[in-house]
């Protein structure tokens, strides 16, 4: 089964970056069988559809809005998030849950997962996290780590670490590479 | 009496677009406002920056122009250390970035704006053998269109409807009056809309080759390019081409035989202007073919702007002549300036809730996050119609072929181009032409490495250049022209600033009440049935628009969850 991470999200407004922090941690801190990947998917709209195309499973991680504690860690099947996408009636550019909408005309499409946390502020312009999502970040972390296991990913920690707050670092100060 | 309709009632901070219109008795639209978020705070990231990296961060402001923001960064500081980059790294990023044309203009068509043109239901009454024969008389070869295969889209459309599944079908106005294709030509376009929902794939791949992994490239840096390795190979460069001609035969033998059906089928619509807009229209220009340098290379779409529809005269564009207006916007200030000396303070004013419960935009005053931009204190339009207009106006050959080729196969006459259908038809005009001219890139691309020239990067001394100078990436984005302004001093970022094709298209009116390309095109347009807005988001939709360069939260809309809650109390 080929398995694909994608984090999705913002990551110049603050808790928004979660998914994206997320997926990089699991990147760095831990090896995997060849068949599962990690993406940095930003935010990606109708790209997304690539991989569920591509995939067998894609396991989303993202912020939700969800009537519930800033913090909260939802781990949500894809045949809940149908309906709730609203391209029809809106104007504006589609994202995760539209495009899970149009493809499941597909023959074929990857069972989906969505990870999310609920946010505590969305709206500074601010590459970081609120302490409060920082300090739920391992949890986060840990139903990752779950929710591959239970897809049948087998990994290992990798000695060496990377901290949420190095993850983080690195995406407030990134370097291109220089000739 | 007349009517308000209100479609997507922005509740959340997130850029959604949200389009107010009034209509009068006989359901025609006397008024419209637009308002949206846009992405503000660019400037405090990346200032102090070193401008070389700055890239990595302006890419961030959108998710599907991120190629394209990261190489305005790019171009905007290679503009300003006065670099020119090597033919290689100029082809390389013209083909990275036609790409992402094609990938952008034939999703736009079918996924996200196609079902405003089509009613798919209508496809399940349609005779697959007289379908085949439609196809026919729009392409000689028509795309996936014969009689077994539509009658197996067919099937499985119907299946999807027995099944419940019917996804983002779901909650369309099917049945509307303002569709009018037959249940024939409904059944081609469906059929069309899956097949381009695998082959959209292929688009991506091509990216990835030049542009290194996605979604996010990484082989622009400032001086060129650094995939020297995919170029001198030329199994890359000829999967690139296979790529490229797959996707091409789709463009030909679908995506443009589908747009002259239903222009044709729409055609009443078409010739008399509904949707037309503004009739300003502006293009910076783009694709340079020639290296020459910036803004003097000759391009692929020409720069220049075109006024009240009047072909006859092209102006140039002076990137000084920019300014944003604040008056409906909500932030402080009163004098127009040009965006490199703006002021972003905000000054949210809210909405106004009426006797009916709702609450409205109060138009008088400010009701959008959106500046208004201008051009010489005048509106434009910007995105693929503009850059067809202009370039057709200043009398380029090759857009000029592909306008005419195309308006002579649908027997249509030039003014058809001033309308929502135009709008449309115009994307895609402009995708089959940039497939071809791909192709000759992609060619001249393995001729100059086969001719020895490997040179992928240009020297510059960075503390040198970088101690004061001052630049602009202006090119064009597949919705219309992006610019962004770099201010550089003593090697960091003073200054930087972005305005996103959708401001020019999205604003709410200016200072002298004039209304921005969304609102003056939906002016005159008839509504059908005021509870279906159709023609409002056809319109809407034919500008590709992309506001959401915010935040991208998924929405529960006040689902009940609760039971995919995960307990982390007591986790390690």
């Amino acid at each position: 089964m080929k398995v694909v991470i994608v984090g999705v999200g913002n990551i110049l407004f603050k808790d928004e970056g979660i998914g994206i922090y997320a997926s990089k941690y699991l990147q760095e801190n831990f090896e995997y069988d060849d068949h599962l990947e990690v993406i940095d998917g930003g935010t990606l709209g109708f790209k997304l559809m690539t991989y569920y195309q591509d995939y067998d499973k894609v396991i989303i991680l993202d912020t939700v809005s969800i009537k519930d504690e800033s913090g909260s860690i939802y781990n949500i099947p894809s045949d809940e998030l149908l309906g709730l996408g609203s391209y029809r009636q809106t104007a504006h550019e589609v994202e995760v849950v539209e495009m899970l909408e149009i493809c499941s005309l597909l023959e074929k499409m990857a069972e989906v997962r969505l990870i999310g946390i609920v946010p505590e502020d969305i709206e500074s312009v601010d590459i970081d996290l609120t302490d409060k999502i920082k300090g739920q970040f391992d949890n986060f972390i840990n139903v990752c780590v779950k929710e591959l296991e239970d897809s049948g990913c087998p990994m290992t920690p990798k000695a060496r670490t990377l901290s949420c707050e190095q993850i983080i670092d690195a995406y407030a100060n990134p370097t291109m590479e220089r000739e | 009496m007349s009517e308000h309709i209100i479609v997507d009632p922005v509740t959340r901070i997130e850029g959604h677009l949200r389009i107010e219109a009034k209509i009068d008795d006989n359901n025609v639209i006397t008024d419209a406002y637009s308002s949206s978020t846009m992405f503000r705070g660019i400037e405090e990231i990346l200032k102090g920056r070193d401008p070389r990296d700055c890239g990595l961060l302006a890419m961030r402001i959108c998710g599907v122009c991120t190629g394209t923001h990261y190489q305005r960064s790019i171009e905007a500081v290679e503009h300003a250390f006065d670099i020119t980059i090597p033919k290689n790294a100029r082809l390389v990023r013209n083909l990275v970035q036609g790409a992402l044309y094609l990938h952008d203009h034939v999703v736009h068509f079918y996924h996200l704006h196609g079902l405003d043109w089509v009613d798919i239901t209508k496809a399940l009454e349609a005779d697959p053998k007289k379908a085949a024969a439609e196809a026919l008389k729009w392409a000689k070869t028509p795309y996936g269109a014969s009689e077994g295969e539509l009658l197996k889209v067919k099937e499985r459309v119907a299946k999807f409807v027995k099944q419940g599944r019917l996804g983002p079908f779901a909650k369309g106005y099917w049945g509307n009056k303002s569709y009018k294709l037959t249940p024939e030509q409904n059944l081609i376009a469906t059929a069309h809309y899956l097949q381009a929902l695998d082959l959209q794939r292929d688009a991506a791949k091509m990216m990835a080759i030049f542009g290194g992994k996605m979604p996010h490239p990484q082989s622009f840096v400032v001086g060129g390019v650094t995939c020297v390795q995919d170029i001198q190979n030329p199994s890359r460069i000829s999967l690139f081409k296979t790529l490229l001609k797959k996707f091409r035969a789709f463009i030909k033998d679908a995506y443009i035989p589908d747009i002259l059906m239903a222009g044709t089928e729409y055609a009443d619509e078409a010739l008399d202007g509904t949707g037309a807009g503004l009739m300003n229209f502006m293009s910076y220009g783009d694709f340079r073919l020639d290296d020459t340098g910036f803004y003097e290379s000759e391009l692929l779409f020409p720069k220049g702007i075109v006024k009240n529809g009047d072909l006859s005269k092209v102006y140039d564009v002076d990137q000084e002549k920019i300014t944003e207006d604040v008056t409906h916007a909500w932030y402080k200030g009163s004098d127009n300036l040009h965006p490199f000396d703006g002021k972003t303070e905000p000054e949210y004013t809210g909405l106004e809730k009426k006797s009916d419960g709702y609450a409205y935009l109060k138009t008088d005053e400010k009701y959008s996050w959106i500046k208004s931009p201008l051009y010489d204190d005048e509106r434009m339009e910007v995105g693929p119609l503009a850059r067809m207009v202009v370039g057709y106006a200043k009398g380029d050959e090759r857009i000029t072929k592909y306008v005419n080729g195309f308006l002579k196969k649908g027997n249509l006459p030039a003014k058809v181009l001033f309308s929502t259908v135009g709008r449309t038809a115009a994307r895609a005009i402009e995708t089959e032409l940039m497939a071809d001219v791909m192709l000759e890139w992609v060619d001249e691309l393995a001729a100059n490495v086969a001719g020895g020239d490997l040179s992928t990067w240009t020297e510059f001394d960075f503390d040198k250049v970088s101690t004061k100078a001052m630049g602009y990436g202006m090119a064009e984005a597949p919705r219309g022209g992006l610019g962004h302004w770099v201010k550089v001093e003593d090697g960091q970022v003073v200054n930087y600033q972005a305005v996103v094709p959708s401001t020019w298209n999205a604003a709410p009116r200016d200072y002298k009440g004039r209304m921005g390309a969304y609102e003056a095109s939906l002016v005159g347009t008839k509504v059908a049935d005021p509870k279906q807005p159709l023609e409002i988001l056809r319109t809407v939709h034919s500008f590709d628009p992309c506001i959401a360069c915010a935040v991208h939260i998924v929405d529960s809309k006040g689902k009940e969850l609760g039971s995919f809650k995960v307990d982390t109390s007591c986790a390690v």
